[in-house]
């Protein structure tokens, strides 16, 4: 068993029908389309919308040649399409052992797990594929890109299968996986990166990836995380590394600094994301992140 | 070196005990750590105490309470100092002989102010008694570091003079005295 049920789980929640219908109005508009005729692609390729003629170059299909336009003008001019493809998603989900805590209504795991479901469900209608890469488990899985029913009950069941142990470490970590769908997204399409983020080194692969994809980075935050409550004497475990702290939560002044270094931190990993120009939604375990999604991405 | 009470230093043995309670301690509280995925960014702004501020509490306690169980078993020591204690004690004869005038003006009025003179001249660190005799030791001023008291002893002398008929000597007796005294210790 590499990937453990954390104490204190309690799932996503009901997912509610509306806000997944409001959700798959704005991912359309967002990104290329499925199967015939349904969504654009960006750049040109098979399909049957024209998108222009142009003068015959050699290596061009002479099957593409347009016969009206050759002939009114006197030079062979081949047809080119607007590409019509399913819209692939792809979903790179964070495992983590830093995942599974949560103060708010839900853990960040159950969150996460969520946000993945939703964005797999508005994934598999008309006919997309959706593919899963776990990050930051023992043994990561790579889900191919399929399409239906189906794949969407191997999503759910993959990204409800738990989160990894305290310090298990990781065979593929964060930015590992983003390249990883790098490599095997031939097509243009949607990536979904759902993550605390926490780990270094994203930021590059991340850039590589939206200049390809549209990439939306979906943050899953704790209030506790950024604050810390006055609780005396306190020694910090990091779920992943083991590494303990030992902090006194009752000064005001290591409070104040450790908020100020958090903000610090979020505020660089957003300009990171906003620079890789990659959509980013934060979803914090303390609010209704279905409600949060829908509201950002509307 | 010897101890008096010997039996406080069992408490130096407890030393370790609360060395090793401190430990546990420690260990207990890292035991119920909490799980934070901050800790990272946390360590990074306010990360461990240093070492030597973390553990200067404990061990200045742990040397204050070594000194408490040494100083209660009472460690005592023998040191062969110099006492600078001598004691003069003025005899003077109050018997009726001393009235004779012989000297002038008399031979007690001489007695006194030779006395007196002697008292003047001591240093002040000496300790000065007094003891007048007739037929029997009539006043007796142990040695002191006032010098007004013998003066006064001198000053009286002569008010026992007895009838020189019923004079027996008792100059003995009356260094007898002095040796005597239980509060003159003769160093």
């Amino acid at each position: 068993v590499t990937l453990i049920d954390p104490p204190g789980r309690q799932g996503p929640g009901p997912l509610a029908h509306d806000a997944i219908t409001r959700l798959d109005l704005r991912i359309a508009r967002r990104a290329g389309g499925p199967l015939p005729g349904e969504r654009r692609a960006p750049g040109v390729g098979l399909g049957t919308e024209l998108a222009q003629l142009r003068p015959y170059e050699p290596g061009d299909d002479p099957r593409r040649i347009d016969p009206a336009a050759s002939a009114r003008t006197g030079i062979p001019h081949v047809r080119q399409h607007v590409p019509e493809r399913a819209l692939t998603t792809w979903i790179v989900l964070d495992l983590s052992a830093s995942m599974a805590f949560g103060t708010g209504l839900r853990l960040k795991s159950d969150v996460a797990e969520g946000a993945a479901s939703t964005v797999a469900q508005l994934a598999v209608r008309r006919g997309g594929r959706v593919a899963v890469v776990t990050a930051g488990a023992p043994a990561s899985t790579t889900l191919p890109p399929r399409s239906g029913r189906r794949a969407f009950a191997a999503v759910r069941r993959l990204v409800g299968a738990g989160v990894a142990p305290d310090r298990s470490g990781a065979d593929l970590a964060l930015p590992a996986a983003l390249e990883r769908v790098g490599r095997l997204a031939r097509t243009r399409g949607l990536v979904a990166v759902v993550s605390d983020f926490r780990d270094d080194g994203w930021r590059a692969p991340l850039r590589t990836l939206a200049q390809r994809h549209t990439v939306t980075a979906i943050e899953i935050t704790d209030p506790r995380e950024t604050e810390l409550p006055d609780a005396g004497h306190l020694v910090l475990l990091d779920p992943e590394t083991g590494r303990t702290v030992e902090a006194d939560t009752g000064s005001p002044r290591v409070r104040a600094a450790f908020a100020a270094a958090e903000a610090e931190r979020r505020a660089e990993a957003a300009a990171a994301i906003r620079g890789a120009r990659a959509h980013h939604v934060t979803l914090s375990t303390g609010d209704d992140w279905l409600r949060e999604l829908a509201r950002v991405l509307r | 070196m010897t101890f008096a009470a010997p039996a406080h230093l069992l408490a130096l043995l407890a030393l370790p005990l609360v060395a090793l309670a401190y430990a546990v301690a420690r260990n207990r509280r890292r035991r119920y750590a909490v799980r934070f995925p901050a800790t990272a960014v946390f360590a990074r702004v306010a990360g461990d105490q240093p070492r030597l501020r973390r553990l200067l509490p404990p061990a200045l306690l742990a040397a204050a309470a070594a000194a408490c169980a040494v100083s209660l078993a009472k460690p005592e020591r023998t040191v062969a100092v110099p006492v600078e204690k001598a004691s003069v004690v003025l005899v003077t004869d109050e018997s009726g002989s001393m009235s004779a005038t012989d000297v002038d003006p008399s031979r007690l009025a001489a007695a006194q102010s030779a006395a007196r003179t002697f008292l003047g001249k001591v240093p002040k660190s000496l300790l000065v008694g007094f003891v007048g005799f007739s037929s029997q030791t009539n006043t007796v001023i142990e040695p002191t570091l006032e010098l007004a008291s013998p003066d006064v002893g001198v000053l009286h002398a002569g008010e026992h003079a007895r009838d020189p008929r019923s004079y027996r000597p008792l100059g003995r007796l009356a260094l007898e005295t002095v040796v005597d005294a239980p509060l003159i210790e003769l160093a």
